[in-house]
């Protein structure tokens, strides 16, 4: 059996169209997987339903599976899509991360917290040591994203679920994390489970990818097959209106149009 | 030269640490003349968020000036600020903080029309579903609270709010990276159209250098608090002059298959 797998997943949130419908998909130990798509397509619930953490007012149909009992928390470290949801705003930052590795590991608080000053460091967060008495709203966006992704690794987990995780990051710090998360998934067999919006990002981190639209899998594949040769219209859209450096830029940008055609509308 | 439709300078403005005051804007100067771009990228924690805060003062600066259409917004007393917010709206970093989560969307769209009286309470439903479609969002989410929506039609939520008022400049900190490539492209080209009808201007905060240069015509990049480096976007692109620039530019993530 995979590490993880996910067999006709759907999800409704009350009336209206089910915001997951029927996915499948599964993943190995030490293996990274991409989850790109439209906004709204899904992904965010994709990543709640594996970790358990659907509001009780979501009607859930089908199985996710793990090979081996995991405890949230412990072993399976989510990073949510605004950062402010993993962070309590009254307790310093440094109760929080420590807290973890107390609570799951055993550790002792001083240890705990000699960690987590470790870990802000590898996160380029300056002056560590001072960083973990304060409270969250005295850091930038980026700067409790990084937190909330410190206090989602505090545990040592098994399993990283992170969604957006450097969206708020400039280009280097996001490169920082990235080659963190690598060295994590390589040294550790760390497992990783990340949504992104930049198909660059995906194709440097992921191992696999899946493409989400409308609730549905259009493909999941390994990066280089479905990047390169795209099976479905729409990863083949969504690459085709990727802007970069490069980009010849008209009046305006290339938009999906119906039936995953890319349309630059007049300006 | 003519005044700017916004001309900020000297400003400054220290947060207390441990005891100690640290600079988060040490002495900052910019300008944004009406209908154009100026974008504004920098490494985290560089002082983005609290520059774009304290040019609307919902952080008051220790220092320096803050002119929209030529008049003085620090010191401004609170009945004159109020009747120039809706000329100068913002997009927050953190869209889930700046609603209240209980709220519905056509509230959240309506409140700007109700709290600067813009138009009568029997027009606010239609305007809000307009707002809702240039975003592209569906009408069905007008009666949903915010905190069932996804991060992006939340983020597309706080852009359709910032419209609401017709104003001149808006200042839109990350305001589509959450977005998908589509989505995104259609909000950006949706602020091209704005700015190109009614003169809008922007000052767009922007980890994301590719946007950047797509829609900006000038960009400052900041560094611990200050401007180190200011140009058109063609020749900050082809040139950049400061380490913390070319740094930026050379991590941008590359597209790598196979
Ligand atoms: N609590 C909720 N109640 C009702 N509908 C919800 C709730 N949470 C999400 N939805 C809806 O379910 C759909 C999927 O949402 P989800 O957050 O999974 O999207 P997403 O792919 O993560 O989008 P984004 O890229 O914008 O974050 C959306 O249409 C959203 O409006
Ligand atoms: N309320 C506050 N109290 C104390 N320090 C603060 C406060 N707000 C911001 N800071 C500090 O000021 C500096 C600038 O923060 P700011 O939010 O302006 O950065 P930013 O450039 O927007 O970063 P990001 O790209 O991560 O959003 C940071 O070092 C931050 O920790
Ligand atoms: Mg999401
Ligand atoms: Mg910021």
């Amino acid at each position: 059996m995979s590490f993880l797998s996910v067999r006709g997943l759907g999800v409704a949130y009350g009336r209206g169209p089910p915001a997951l419908a029927d996915i499948t998909l599964a993943l190995d130990a030490g293996q990274r997987l991409a989850v790109l798509g439209e906004s709204g397509s899904g992904k965010s619930t994709l990543a709640m339903a594996i970790c358990g953490l659907l509001p009780p007012t979501a009607a859930v149909s089908g199985t996710v599976g793990f090979a081996a009992p995991l405890l949230l928390g412990r072993d399976v470290g989510v990073v949510f899509q605004d950062p402010n949801g993993s962070l309590n705003p009254v307790l310093s930052i440094g109760e929080q991360i420590a807290e973890v590795a107390v609570v799951h590991r055993g550790r002792s608080w001083r240890a705990a917290r000699a960690e987590a000053a470790r870990l802000l460091d590898r996160m380029g967060i300056a002056q560590p040591h001072a960083a973990l008495s304060r409270h969250p709203h005295e850091f930038s966006g980026g700067q409790r994203q990084r937190i909330a992704l410190a206090a989602a690794l505090a545990a040592d987990p098994v399993l990283l679920v992170a969604d957006e995780p450097t969206s708020a990051l400039d280009t280097v710090m996001q490169h920082q994390i990235v080659g963190l998360l690598d060295e994590l998934v390589r040294e550790r067999g760390l497992t990783l489970l990340f949504i992104t919006h930049d198909i660059a990002l995906a194709s440097m981190l992921g191992d696999e990818v899946a493409v989400l639209h409308g609730g549905r899998l259009m493909e999941a594949g390994p990066v280089a097959q479905v990047l390169r040769r795209p099976a479905h219209r729409y990863t083949a859209a969504l690459l085709a209106a990727r802007l970069d450096l490069d980009t010849r830029i008209g009046a305006r940008l290339p938009e999906i149009g119906a039936d995953f055609a890319v349309v630059v509308p007049h300006g | 030269m003519a005044e700017a439709l916004l001309e900020v300078s000297g400003l400054r403005k220290s947060f207390w640490r441990a005891g100690r005051a640290v600079a988060a804007l040490d002495g900052v100067a910019l300008r944004v003349p009406a209908g154009t771009t100026l974008a504004l990228a920098g490494a985290s924690g560089s002082g983005k968020s609290t520059l774009a805060r304290c040019i609307l003062r919902l952080t008051e600066p220790d220092a320096g000036s803050v002119r929209f259409a030529g008049t003085e917004l620090l010191g401004l007393a609170p009945a004159a600020l109020r009747a120039i917010r809706p000329r100068v709206q913002m997009v927050f970093q953190d869209p889930a903080a700046a609603f209240n989560p209980r709220a519905s969307v056509a509230r959240i769209l309506a409140d700007p029309l109700r709290v600067n009286a813009l138009a009568p309470r029997g027009e606010w439903r239609a305007r809000a579903l307009a707002l809702l479609d240039m975003v592209r969002l569906p009408a069905a989410l007008i009666d949903r609270r915010s905190d069932e929506l996804s991060g992006g039609q939340r983020q597309r939520v706080a852009i359709a709010r910032a419209l609401a008022t017709n104003p001149e400049l808006v200042v839109l900190d990350e305001p589509v990276s959450a977005l998908d490539v589509s989505v995104r492209n259609a909000v950006l080209n949706l602020l091209l159209d704005l700015q190109q009808r009614s003169g809008l201007a922007y000052l767009l905060i922007a980890h994301d250098l590719a946007v950047v240069r797509a829609v900006a015509g000038a960009v400052a990049v900041m560094e611990a608090g200050r401007i180190v480096e200011h140009g058109t976007v063609a020749e900050v692109f082809a040139r950049p002059q400061a380490v913390a620039t070319q740094r930026l530019l050379a991590a941008v993530p590359r597209l790598v298959v196979g």
